[in-house]
């Protein structure tokens, strides 16, 4: 019962509204209308228009079309959309604007089922040309559609001018580009268009769908440029951190073996080595110049931003700057209470202390200098293990109301390229004030330099320290050597991927050479 | 067939807003504080708009966001037909930096213009309801032969109009502008506001104006830092026209409260701070930050007390209450007032904390009814099959 209510709120909880009017009940009135195996009858859709325009109270003579259509969008029913225009025309009435676009796309969610003939590509085109020319301007919905459409047919350049129209009024969907670099990837002679269409997806923060990848595979498995083609695949998926789904991978697999090329599918252990071929992942780097630019701006970006006030005071940063700037470099950068918290809040300071001299000798008995970022307030724990804290680390109270992790990154950054910090948070909140340049090279100076704390045991003088040392290692596909690749996958397809810090589950192991 | 329904088909009558838009371009949301900030530098933190977004003309825009509302209304979404939108409307669309944004704000409109056309409909029912109830009572008093007894609706208590209750109740709040305790609410924060925050502040700054008016014991109520060219006070100033005469008992400041006040008493109220108020002080000014932060919820109040070196305090919410999860403890300006004159008048932070809205609190005992009930609501309202979500969902995965 707990369970089910459990379940429930959850259930509950994800659930949003839908937008369209008819979607909360397409399910059940598809069943009821659209048989499975055969077509509907002329009469079929009278019924069917008059039940939806009476049982649902928003809908109208002008809005019916798309939303009967909206009930055919899965699958084959291309010919029941088809018919329910004969319908229409019988009838001597005009079918929406909204209904013909919407026929295009489902015209091409037919076509990745099976190819279309050539009459029906003769429908596109005759449909395409009329709404194109029935408006001055286009709004991205339309855009949208008309792009579906055009991209079937030998004419689907004049979608690149559609996507120009798209981004008058909003940023083009996934989908209008996807459906675009496909068909630019049936032909090789295209390929530099679709490539150019890829960057801008990724520019947009979106992640390019499985059917561009799989057109491009199905393309070129027949090309003589075979290797270069795909090696200019995987630099890409790993220049942008793309994380493709197991269909692309066991499309290339197919194609792979095919050609006698050794793959396997792999994991990836703690310390980096692929189980099948033992080699060594290569180490993520970060390039002097990034370092710098990170270090330069991350003050301003993250910490002072418009106002001082907020986060910390003026006089305490110009401290902080000073002190820093005289006592660099350290090993590692500890954040002193998010250490002590690990044990859970509300305890004793004899326990916070404890803790944070078991972390301070770990790094000590590996002849670290540690910097440790604490507040004011931690200044009245007086017991033994804060002065052997306080002997053998430097520390930097922050004010009570200043916030402590910005000083504890800016530290660790000021210190020097090699410079550790030890800390749980994933400092999101810090970074998103980075700009988008930025917030990357931060995040791959975390995935270096963040140490975390797993556990400290062994009683009050807890000597038993576990730390977790960062992955380290490139988590993207990459080559090692002369055409030893990489590449890291996802079991689904996902339209907004969250952000990893370690490494990923699966792996494809290829061995080009 | 396909070609001679179209041509006969798409005879497209031009969907066009009104065009005799006027107006300027609203909303500018980081400003630069006028105290000078010692790190003030070229700031990272601006986002960029989409790289590759063109910039294009007004005229052409509004045609082409038109459009969209009527392919999406054609569409079956929930928006609103375009004849509902008003000049404003579209200013405002114009203003919104997304699609999504956009959408959001025409289900909003959606809903507007179906509250209305129900209400049109409401009011014609009781329309006829009402004459039905007219023709049944002279019916009645037709069939009737008996004089209506009665003293012509005379009584013998005096009538108390209006006027002598609005004179009273100023009458309580001009003894307070002269001999009542202080308190200031800072208005400076209009250019942190969103346009909807900003006309949330004003209202709760309309609101926080008539309940100490209506309180036994009202303060000596000081808007400072108002500067009358802005949204929030705009906004107040349309809700009270008589707010800048001088006969009427409100202050209105342009200057800040460390001019007006001895700094040693100012104390702003900030949740973002440490130190609680144990009990109220008459000598103390207590200072409430006039902003509403739906959105970003940066430590602005915290800031300003900071860079001004005054005293802060916030209200000892955790000791005396206990808080259910979900809601937040922020609370609105005229609460924040509210708690203020009964703490003032009964010293009993049990009697003032009161004004917390209940859903905000849990009462262990009828928890478990209350959740039961939420959540029976939310799947009626939503029309929800708890079934056939997790069946599709599981298709969709």
């Amino acid at each position: 019962m707990l369970k089910k209510k459990i379940n429930l709120i959850r259930l509950l909880s994800h659930y949003r509204r839908p937008t369209s009017i008819v979607s909360s009940k397409s399910d059940e009135l598809r069943e009821k209308y659209f048989p499975k195996d055969g077509t509907i009858s002329s009469p079929a859709f009278s019924v069917l228009r008059t039940v939806l325009m009476q049982s649902i109270r928003h809908l109208n003579n002008a809005n019916i079309d798309a939303a009967v259509i909206g009930l055919m969008s899965s699958g084959d029913n291309l010919v029941n959309a088809r018919k329910y225009l004969n319908y229409l025309d019988h009838q001597q009435e005009i079918p929406s604007k909204m209904f013909l676009s919407k026929l295009l796309k489902l015209y091409n969610s037919t076509a990745k089922t099976r190819k279309l003939e050539s009459q029906e590509l003769e429908e596109i085109q005759t449909i395409y040309s009329a709404l194109r020319k029935d408006f001055e301007y286009l709004d991205s919905s339309l855009c949208e559609n008309l792009i579906y459409g055009i991209s079937l047919t030998e004419n689907w350049r004049e979608g690149l001018e559609l996507l120009e129209e798209t981004r008058l009024s909003a940023v083009p969907s996934t989908g209008s580009y996807c459906a675009l670099a496909s068909k630019a990837f049936e032909d090789e002679s295209t390929f530099s268009i679709a490539w150019k269409i890829l960057e801008e997806i990724v520019e947009e923060r979106k992640e390019p769908k499985c059917e561009v990848f799989t057109s491009f595979l199905n393309t070129i498995k027949r090309t003589e440029n075979f290797k270069k083609h795909l090696e200019q695949m995987f630099d890409f998926i790993g220049k942008n951190e793309l994380q493709v789904s197991r269909q692309v991978i066991l499309k290339l697999r197919d194609i792979l073996t095919e050609r006698e090329i050794k793959n396997f599918v792999t994991k990836i252990s703690e310390k980096g080595h692929c189980d099948i071929c033992q080699t060594k992942l290569s180490h993520l780097q970060l390039m002097d110049r990034e370092f710098n630019e990170l270090q330069k701006h991350f003050l301003q970006s993250v910490l002072i931003r418009d106002d001082v006030f907020q986060k910390s005071s003026p006089d305490e940063v110009n401290l902080f700057l000073k002190i820093i700037n005289k006592s660099q470099p350290y090993d590692c950068v500890i954040d002193g209470l998010n250490v002590v918290y690990s044990s859970g809040t509300n305890k004793n300071p004899k326990v916070y202390s404890a803790i944070l001299s078991s972390v301070v000798k770990y790094f000590k008995d590996k002849d670290k200098r540690v910097l440790i970022i604490g507040r004011k307030h931690m200044l009245k724990w007086k017991t033994p293990a804060m002065l052997f804290v306080k002997k053998n680390a430097d520390i930097f109270y922050t004010g009570d109301l200043s916030q402590d992790d910005p000083f504890l990154l800016f530290a660790a950054l000021k210190s020097g390229i090699n410079t550790d910090f030890l800390s749980r948070d994933l400092m999101r909140s810090h970074s998103y004030l980075l700009n988008n340049e930025l917030k990357t090279i931060f995040k791959r100076w975390q995935q270096i330099h963040q140490y975390s704390l797993v556990t400290t045991s062994g009683g009050m003088r807890g000597d038993q320290v576990i730390v977790r040392k960062p992955f380290g290692h490139c988590n993207f596909a990459h080559k090692i050597g002369k055409g030893s690749w990489h590449i890291p996958f996802r079991e689904k397809y996902m339209s907004n991927p969250p952000e990893s810090f370690g490494s990923p589950d699966n792996w494809l192991c290829v061995q080009l050479e | 067939m396909l070609r001679t329904l179209i041509r006969r088909g798409l005879i497209l009558t031009q969907v066009l807003p009104k065009s005799n838009i006027t107006g300027c371009h609203l909303v500018s949301r980081r400003f630069c504080e006028s105290r000078t900030n010692p790190f003030r530098g070229e700031s990272q933190t601006e986002r960029k708009p989409s790289s590759q977004a063109p910039t294009i003309d007004r005229e052409k825009k509004l045609k082409i966001l038109a459009l969209e509302l009527e392919m999406a209304y054609q569409e079956g979404r929930r928006v609103p037909e375009l004849a509902f939108l008003s000049d404003q409307n579209w200013e405002h669309i114009l203003t919104l930096p997304s699609k999504s944004a956009r959408f959001k704000y025409y289900t909003f409109l959606w809903q507007v213009e179906k509250k209305k056309e129900s209400a049109k409909v409401k009011k014609e029912e009781r329309a006829v309801a009402v004459q039905a109830r007219k023709e049944e009572l002279r019916k009645q008093s037709e069939e009737c032969d008996h004089i209506i007894y009665g003293l012509s609706r005379t009584t013998m208590f005096l009538r108390i109009y209006d006027s002598a209750i609005n004179s009273f109740n100023n009458n309580k709040l001009v003894q307070a502008m002269r001999f009542g305790e202080k308190i200031v609410i800072d208005c400076s924060y209009d250019d942190q506001m969103n346009r909807h925050e900003a006309v949330n502040t004003a209202k709760q700054l309309g609101l926080c104006f008539a309940e100490n008016r209506l309180h036994d014991q009202p303060f000596d109520l000081h808007y400072c830092n108002a500067s009358l060219n802005k949204l929030t006070m705009k906004t107040l100033h349309r809700q009270i026209p008589t707010m800048l005469d001088t006969d009427f008992p409100m202050n209105v400041h342009e200057k800040c409260f460390t001019e007006l006040f001895p700094l040693q008493n100012l104390v702003y109220l900030t949740p973002h701070c440490r130190t609680d108020l144990v009990e109220y002080n008459p000598d103390d000014i207590y200072i409430i930050g006039g902003i509403v932060d739906k959105v970003s919820n940066d430590p602005l109040s915290l800031a300003k007390a900071k860079r001004l070196g005054l005293r802060m305090a916030k209200l000892p919410l955790d000791k005396y209450l206990n808080w259910g999860a979900g809601s937040g403890k922020s609370l609105t300006l005229n609460q924040m007032v509210n708690i203020l004159l009964d703490l003032k008048q009964t010293k009993d932070w049990n009697k003032a904390l009161k004004h917390v809205p209940k859903r905000k609190l849990v009462d262990f005992d009828r928890e478990p009814q209350f959740q039961e009930r939420k959540l029976r609501q939310r799947i009626e309202k939503l029309a929800f099959n708890p079934n056939q979500w997790g069946a599709s969902s599981k298709k969709v995965q």
